[in-house]
């Protein structure tokens, strides 16, 4: 379905370009390796808090909010390199089993991280958050991970 | 040394591993996780230390509620590590870039152990909720903070040059 989607993006004068040094293949992936590090510890640390592992002298209210900027910076750096990386790529990657999993799990992630983040911001000061709250802050670390584990897997499949 | 990695490397556990389809990316998967925990919990402190992150919150909070994460991220890191570097010892021995890397994770712990011993004597001043930017305390955290930040990124950097130098 998306074969003529994936042809036209590696023929693309972008994906030449990309393509033609192995300077910016390495220069991008390490931008996309930083970025997802640091999303996952962003990510990690919030999950601490939520369930009350680390951290506890911060209102959770408060110290989710201070990573939010943070949060989105690196998920920001980590999707566009990634991007960056699929393009000249593309009809390899986009049949490759792992990355459709990446996606799925990362969209997933994404989608229910929104959701951690925005019952975490309704939370009084002083509040802690409830089973549900911290039940989906686990779920969401582990969709994290799971995207995580299938990007490693991409050059193994 | 080049000969005995070479033995090393040709033990039955190390060849069984590298011959195996699932366990090499198994290890080399929760080394990467392994690096989220560790690398990245120790940014997220190192970043309040330089006073780019968290600025509501107080050093103590910060350095304290993540230590215990990040040290067992550590160890996790350490064994995966060690394991695949003796599963292909050899390789490894001659490559410059893995002895960079190693120069400078070990430079980042002996920054670790100062910011300790700095954290120890300080640790009354660090619990205060707002930084007094220039006093000597925050200016000293401030600089091991950037200081391991720069570190253990050129070491993630290097570590993925392994694939291609």
């Amino acid at each position: 379905m998306f074969d003529s989607l994936f042809n036209a993006l590696q023929q693309s004068a972008l994906a030449q370009l990309l393509d033609g040094s192995r300077y910016i293949a390495i220069t991008v992936q390490i931008f996309h390796i930083l970025g997802f590090v640091f999303l996952l510890a962003i990510v990690l640390a919030l999950a601490l808090r939520v369930q009350r592992l680390a951290l506890l002298g911060s209102p959770v209210a408060s110290f989710v909010g201070s990573l939010q900027r943070a949060y989105q910076a690196s998920l920001g750096v980590s999707i566009a390199a990634g991007v960056l990386l699929f393009i000249p790529r593309a009809i390899a990657y986009g049949n490759n089993p792992a990355m459709f999993y990446k996606v799925v799990f990362l969209i997933l992630a994404v989608l229910v991280q929104a959701f951690v983040h925005r019952k975490t911001h309704a939370l009084a000061v002083e509040e802690e958050a409830g089973v549900v709250l911290r039940a989906t802050s686990w779920f969401a670390l582990l969709l994290w991970f799971a995207a995580g584990g299938a990007g490693r897997a991409i050059g193994f499949v | 040394m080049y000969e005995f990695f070479l033995q090393i490397e040709s033990l039955p556990v190390f060849a069984a591993f590298n011959e195996s389809l699932f366990v090499y990316p198994i290890i080399l998967g929760i080394h990467v996780l392994g690096i989220a925990f560790a690398v990245g919990l120790l940014g997220i402190v190192d970043l309040r230390l330089a006073n780019l992150l968290l600025q509501d919150h107080t050093q103590r909070e910060v350095v304290s509620g993540l230590r215990p994460w990040f040290i067992g991220g550590f160890v996790a890191v350490l064994l995966t590590g060690l394991f695949l570097f003796l599963a292909q010892a050899s390789i490894y021995y001659t490559s410059w870039v893995f002895w960079g890397k190693i120069v400078l994770i070990v430079l980042a712990g002996l920054n670790a152990l100062y910011f300790e011993i700095h954290y120890r004597r300080n640790e009354e001043a660090l619990s205060r909720p707002h930084s007094p930017g220039r006093s000597r305390p925050f200016l000293s955290a401030r600089a091991s903070g950037l200081t391991s930040l720069g570190f253990w990124v050129v070491a993630i950097v290097l570590g993925r040059l392994l694939a291609y130098f």
